[in-house]
């Protein structure tokens, strides 16, 4: 049976469609994730239309690609001009800027690429054994259990909503309210509706996700006066030898493991596990000194602790359904939209599916090296496209996938008014990651709270009624304390 | 040095002014009474209702918080310079025009999507905003206007099978 699983999960995989779709989504992903301002996730979003008449497996595998090359990529930019290309890569600034001022660009990108395919595949590893495990226990769960998952999970809000908790939290109820929208599943009635037949399904997850996070940055580049890039610095000096790797490997191993963890947690991502990753290691460094003066230890552990999350937060989205960050969230709208619902059924009823995905994965970690090693170069001479030229080629592909999600303009009017909001959301310093994944959330949320009640017949016990339900309590209080102390440690960290 | 306190005040004020409107005319407007209801919880304007009052109390939060800046009066020189910086950005003609103008062409773009078609309306976006932008070679312009709403008509039309609006090239294309 597993063996028959396996042959039909390969067959998907080596497919040259399904090879071209990761091979590709690594490409784009590092390319998106060397630019900056393109975010991660507006690489998976801007991708995702693209992915409608794949197969399921294949359009999954080219976002997992795009994912993981664009945590990658953005340590390029972090490394090159002083500008992470992704919020995860910021940690790699400390020490990867100073090595390339010192002359050594070469060495700290490639140190990163070494210590990126090391900890993905590490965090490919843990997901393959540790995901099976969790989707048989997440069989135990029903609406309660459920509703205690969310709301520990929608403690990522507090952990990326910035350093004003309160403006965090009205992104994120701004969210939550425009979730809210379209038919009422209980009773079947209008919620937010006026009589607007194309919002009786409430608002699209794509057009949404575009408006927030792509036309924010390009409305805001025409509010700035223009701005000189930096200079890339010249990819000088020697490759990073076998030795340093060696010496840096404790580093690597422990910021592996550490994104791996962190990352199974919804709601922790990849930036904190960097700056914990790198606070480790300096802290066991017999040159804790060097740190933040360009050592390449300190490049090897951001990036082994930033790209050891990428596979682990995988597993609560394979094995119970919910994503553990924003770019999980996107590839959780993409398993929706391939009628897929990941969770426990889907290792009951897909599993020839997740088995293609966790080959694909362990690719992808291949796939990375090559890319990475081979077109650092090129990269970095596409990360200098000027914005005049980036930002209406973006504009215009968000308007071609926000179409293509429904094949409706209304969506196109949806992504342009989200834009405006996430601007305005932008000038006021309010995150508009909360929003998302309250938005994301939102829905799961209602829908198991009023699913419990409905069992319960109004009684709250039902919320307390197993150790499943008391796990989640525990864990939210234990999250929500933990991202209060790291509010109070990270400024001290960073100076 | 005050601008970012009385923005916290300001983003209060709207939060706070938002949560009452979904509190009191949107919610009694737009959410259908489905008639009897058991329990509280199961309506559906219970879930709004409690938003909206969480979001009316991140407002009164945030509202605090612009308060006690405005009154401790402690600011750095670093903040200074930020908010110096940020006046300037806000106050400079120049911007707003360039903002301005991206605003306009938005939604202009937008409004002939349907009569242009997508690709038509690309390409004019396309053009405007790198001029806007201040891209002035002719080369770069002409190329990136034409061949990528093209290509994205092509892969969207015969990979992902997506019927793209073409507005006045339908003859040519359809």
């Amino acid at each position: 049976m597993v063996w028959e699983t396996l042959q039909a999960a390969l067959e998907i995989v080596l497919t040259v469609e399904a090879v071209f779709a990761l091979f590709g989504g690594v490409i784009i992903g590092t390319l998106i994730g060397a630019i900056p301002g393109m975010t991660v996730t507006m690489g998976v979003a801007l991708t995702l239309p693209f992915t409608f008449a794949m197969h399921p497996a294949v359009g999954i595998l080219l976002l997992l690609g795009v994912y993981k090359g664009g945590v990658y990529g953005g340590s390029i930019t972090a490394i090159l001009i002083k500008t992470p290309g992704t919020p995860a890569a910021s940690c790699t600034v400390l020490d990867g800027y100073p090595m390339s001022q010192n002359g050594e660009a070469r060495k700290a990108l490639d140190m990163a690429l070494y210590a990126s395919c090391f900890a993905d595949f590490i965090s490919n590893i843990s997901l393959i054994l540790f995901a099976g495990v969790l989707a048989s226990f997440a069989l135990r769960f029903g609406p309660p259990e459920y509703f205690t998952l969310i709301v520990f999970s929608l403690t990522i809000i507090a952990g990326i909503a910035g350093d004003n908790m309160a403006k965090g939290m009205v992104s994120a109820g701004i969210g939550l309210l425009l979730a809210t929208m379209g038919l009422d599943l209980v009773y079947g009635t209008n919620r937010f509706v006026f009589g607007e037949v194309e919002l009786m399904a409430g608002l699209n997850f794509i057009p949404v996700l575009i408006g927030l996070f792509a036309l924010p940055e390009i409305i805001n580049f025409y509010a700035k006066r223009f701005e000189a890039r930096g200079d890339i610095q010249a990819l000088a000096g020697g490759h990073a030898t076998f030795a340093e790797f060696r010496r840096c490997f404790k580093s690597i191993f422990r910021g592996s493991v550490i994104g791996v963890v962190l990352g199974a947690i919804p709601g922790i991502g990849g930036a904190p596990s960097a700056f914990l990753s790198y606070s480790e290691a300096q802290r066991t460094s017999k040159n804790p000194e060097n740190f933040g003066n360009g050592e390449i230890e300190g490049v090897a552990a951001s990036e082994a602790g930033n790209n050891g999350t990428c596979g682990a937060t995988l597993i609560p989205l394979l094995a119970l359904g919910v994503p553990g960050d924003i770019v999980t969230a996107v590839i959780l709208g993409a398993f929706m939209i391939h009628g897929l619902q990941p969770g426990p059924l889907l290792f009951e009823d897909n599993l020839d599916l997740i088995y293609s995905l966790f080959i694909g994965i362990m690719i992808s970690s291949v796939f990375l090296f090559i890319v990475g090693k081979s077109a650092i170069r090129l990269f970095s001479r596409v990360a200098l496209l000027p914005n005049q030229i980036l930002f209406p080629i973006v504009l215009v592909l968000c308007v071609y996938g926000g179409y293509a999600v429904n094949n409706n303009l209304f969506d196109i009017l949806v992504m342009m008014l989200i834009g405006l909001l996430g601007f305005a959301m932008l000038r006021g310093n309010i995150p508009a990651a909360p929003f998302l994944i309250a938005y994301v959330l939102g829905p799961l949320l209602e829908d198991n709270f009023r699913q419990s009640l409905l069992l319960s017949h109004g009684g709250l016990e039902i919320f307390v009624r197993n150790e499943i339900c008391w796990i989640f309590w525990a864990l939210t209080v234990l999250a929500v304390v933990l991202i209060v102390r790291r509010q109070r440690r990270w400024p001290r960290d960073m100076e | 040095m005050r601008v970012a306190d009385f923005s916290d005040l300001a983003i209060s004020g709207a939060t706070i002014a938002f949560a009452c409107l979904v509190l009191f005319v949107l919610i009694p407007v737009g959410v259908e009474d489905p008639g009897s209801i058991d329990v509280l919880a199961l309506g559906p304007a219970f879930w709004p209702s409690v938003i909206s009052v969480f979001m009316f109390l991140m407002g009164v939060i945030l509202g605090a918080q612009g308060i006690r800046r405005l009154r401790a009066d402690r600011v750095t020189a670093e903040a200074d310079r930020e908010d110096q910086r940020s006046l300037a950005i806000t106050l400079s003609e120049y911007a707003f025009g360039r903002w301005f103008g991206a605003l306009v062409l938005l939604a202009a773009f937008y409004v002939v999507l349907e009569p242009l078609g997508m690709i038509v309306a690309s390409m004019l976006v396309m053009v405007a905003l790198m001029l806007l932008g201040g891209e002035r070679r002719p080369a770069i312009l002409a190329v990136l206007a034409v061949g990528l709403p093209f290509a994205l008509f092509v892969f969207f039309r015969y990979v992902a099978n997506v019927v793209i609006p073409l507005g006045v090239l339908e003859p040519w294309l359809a």
